[in-house]
């Protein structure tokens, strides 16, 4: 067993540990196709979720997530980095030759379990649950 | 500094530059400065041999002529890169000068073009009633623009970026980072918050005053030729600029297409011997500003542009056309038509990643010398200096630290690891990881531990904590007995090595079509299946080590990846294992 894969809480989730969780919800439990070209919505999502800030079990790292305003949409230069590390690195592929959405890797969906970050926090579960319906919303 | 005024720790770092410049050369900047000396000729030639013969105004000579740029002419502008490709010993100057070069070709181009627009933003910018002055504006925005492009890397120290990733790491650089960021409204890294801090300093103020006195027009000195902004110069900078009418200023000297990447990409792979080229001509004949919308829902523009002192700003409410309060700006862009131009210049910098900067050697080299610097760090902490020292070290220091301390006896790890430099005794890798190296179950571990090593919050403790386990196991060998897992780390030369693929944001810019509309860039051309060949197949994982523990330390880097990334499989490790035959 690996040594990555650990129990997160809202205190100590990083961006990247919240991501993985979110596309593998996201590709689990509800039936919504992830934009990959163009994450313009990646980014609303993003921000909506750091300005929910009364939202119970939201994790801490979102009071430091930073945007750039420096263009259309409030872009954070982190989350677009993180976007691409999970699809360079084999986490997630896309879809050829369009490049438009993002799958799960069939491989890492397989072995879910050795790469799914396991919340005790069951604040930060909800938060999650928030999250997902959210994206679902935005990306349809 | 007026521009400073809510900004402690970036007024604190301009205050200790200011200090520094004044002892370290007074000369220059202290009380009783001289320089110039001589009276200064408006305009003064020199020759590129890139961008061939270029004139230089008295401001500019009078600052190029400073320490403070010419030791950018003893730091390589590619690093240690020259260890693998002998010519590319091209310095920051060379590089410095050829930013100014281009962003001074790239303005004209648009005020050619653009003649009627630019008048008219400026007209606003500067509240005119009358065309009479506008020129005399736009002539000064000009010699700021150039002003900012020669100083935009005078932070820099030894060998360039891989003492950038060592000295950003003292807190005092990082908090001012932060507020950077926070007043341009945009991620700023430390090498930035140095530069935007030293063109605030009021010594250059005074340096250029005095400087303007000297100048000869027509055999008589002192006429007065126009007066920099030397916060719009700061500005500029970092990317911004004192209106939004203006932006495409500060996106001439820091953006996805600035001036500072036309000059590296042709100038790195030129001096490295790469003949990979992009059509500048139809850059300049294409590049154009544009309106666009710059949200501010966290109102960093408004604060940027209140401290900037902007007048006639028009910030639109959040309602139908954007979610968020926004600006409309001027952007430098590329239209449609100049598509090519923007993939060979992806093309370019991909090329340049895969063959000079991501060259293992190149990687090797620059780490061991991030190891070095690292523990230089510590040690001068050790010794009780404080953060301030240990950044004007770095300030004062050049590539010239490396090769001096080479040849002296190798009393610490720094002298030690400068010999194996200097002397291209560099250590090798024993393993190397793509997402490409695993099948099946396997895959799932390998990209799990891939990303989480690239993970902002916690890849640095996952890094260590691998780390700590190849050192803990090398401490258990003969040639290691009784010393620290880290300093037996650097007595193998070993590490994991995380590179980091480049981003081509560019690619995420829409374009405009000829007869209006627009198209995201990364649609018209494969830019992610490029991304996505070069991470398999160019952007690797490495461990190193030198050559005569390269055994022992394969043995360890095993027992760490076992642990670490949770596989097993013998043939696996057999697959990423580097042999020499």
């Amino acid at each position: 067993m690996s040594l990555i894969t650990r129990q997160i809480t809202a205190k100590d989730v990083s961006l990247g540990e919240f991501l993985k969780y979110l596309v593998l919800d996201l590709q689990r439990s509800a039936n919504v196709q992830m934009p990959f070209q163009n994450e313009e919505k990646w980014h609303q999502i993003f921000f909506n979720l750091k300005s929910a800030r009364k939202q119970k079990g939201r994790p801490a790292f979102f009071d430091k997530l930073r945007f750039d305003w420096d263009g259309p949409y409030p872009r954070c230069q982190d989350l677009s980095e993180y976007l691409q590390t999970l699809h360079l690195n084999g986490f997630v592929s896309v879809t050829n030759p369009s490049y438009d959405r993002l799958n799960v890797d069939d491989d890492v969906l397989k072995a879910e379990k050795n790469v799914r970050p396991v919340v005790t926090d069951s604040t930060l579960k909800k938060f999650f649950g928030y999250s997902t319906k959210l994206a679902v919303k935005l990306f349809k | 500094m007026s521009l400073l005024n809510n900004y402690p720790k970036l007024s604190k770092v301009t205050e200790r530059l200011d200090a520094f410049l004044r002892n370290k050369h007074p000369d220059f900047f202290g009380k009783r400065a001289f320089h110039p000396y001589l009276p200064l000729k408006p305009r003064k030639v020199i020759h590129d041999n890139l961008w061939g013969t270029f004139d230089f105004s008295w401001a500019e000579m009078a600052v190029l002529d400073t320490p403070l740029l010419q030791r950018l002419r003893d730091i390589h502008q590619v690093g240690l890169a020259y260890q693998v490709y002998p010519s590319a010993r091209h310095s920051r100057l060379e590089h410095s000068l050829g930013v100014l070069i281009t962003a001074s070709r790239v303005f004209d181009a648009l005020a050619f073009r653009q003649r009627g627009a630019l008048r008219d933003a400026v007209r606003v910018v500067y509240d005119l009633k009358k065309d009479g002055t506008v020129g005399d504006h736009i002539t000064k925005l000009r010699s700021e623009l150039r002003m900012a492009a020669l100083l935009h890397d005078v932070g820099h120290s030894l060998h360039s970026h891989a003492s950038e990733r060592v000295y950003s790491k003292l807190e005092v650089l990082k908090e001012a980072a932060e507020e950077l960021s926070d007043f341009a409204g945009k991620r700023k890294g430390s090498g930035e918050v140095i530069s935007f801090c030293f063109a605030l300093t009021p010594c250059l103020r005074e340096l250029l005053d005095r400087a303007r006195g000297k100048v000869q027009y027509n055999g008589e000195t002192g006429a007065t030729p126009e007066i920099i902004d030397l916060e719009n110069v700061a500005l500029m900078i970092i990317g911004r600029s004192a209106h939004p009418n203006l932006q495409f200023l500060g996106d001439i000297i820091s953006s996805d297409i600035d001036a500072d990447k036309l000059d590296y990409l042709l100038r790195d792979s030129a001096s490295a011997g790469l003949p990979l080229r992009y059509d500048v001509d139809m850059y300049l004949y294409s590049a154009q500003f544009e309106l666009d919308k710059m949200v501010d829902g966290e109102q960093a523009l408004q604060k940027l542009y209140g401290a900037a002192k902007a007048k006639n700003l028009d910030r639109e409410a959040a309602g139908e056309r954007s979610p968020h309060d926004f600006y409309e700006g001027y952007r430098l862009c590329l239209p449609k038509r100049a598509m090519h131009v923007l993939e060979q210049i992806v093309i370019c910098k991909m090329m340049l990643f895969s063959y000079v900067y991501h060259h293992p050697k190149v990687r090797a080299a620059e780490g061991l010398l991030e190891r070095m610097l690292d523990a230089k760090v510590d040690e001068l902490k050790k010794n009780k200096k404080t953060e301030w020292e240990i950044l004007e070290w770095f300030l004062d220091a050049t590539d010239a630290e490396l090769i001096s301390t080479s040849g002296k006896v190798k009393n610490s790890s720094f002298s030690e690891g400068a010999y194996r430099i200097v002397n291209r005794i560099l250590p090798r890798e024993v393993f190397r990881l793509s997402a490409s190296d695993a099948r099946g179950p396997q895959k799932s571990l390998l990209a799990n531990f891939l990303t989480a090593i690239r993970d902002k919050q916690n890849g640095k403790k996952l890094i260590e904590t691998f780390e700590s386990i190849m050192g803990k196991e090398l401490t258990m060998g003969k040639d290691f007995k009784g010393m620290g897992w880290k300093e037996a780390l650097l007595k193998a030369g070993a590490w994991l090595d995380v590179s980091k693929a480049p981003t081509f944001e560019e690619t995420q810019k829409v374009m405009s079509k000829t007869g209006g509309g627009r198209e995201q860039a990364s649609g018209m051309f494969p830019v992610h299946a490029w991304q996505h060949a070069y991470a398999s197949y160019r952007c690797y994982v490495r461990i190193y080590a030198f050559s005569e523990y390269s055994d022992t330390v394969k043995h360890c880097a095993k027992v760490a990846m076992k642990k670490v990334i949770g596989i097993e499989d013998e043939a696996f490790y057999k697959n990423v294992e580097r042999l020499r035959f």
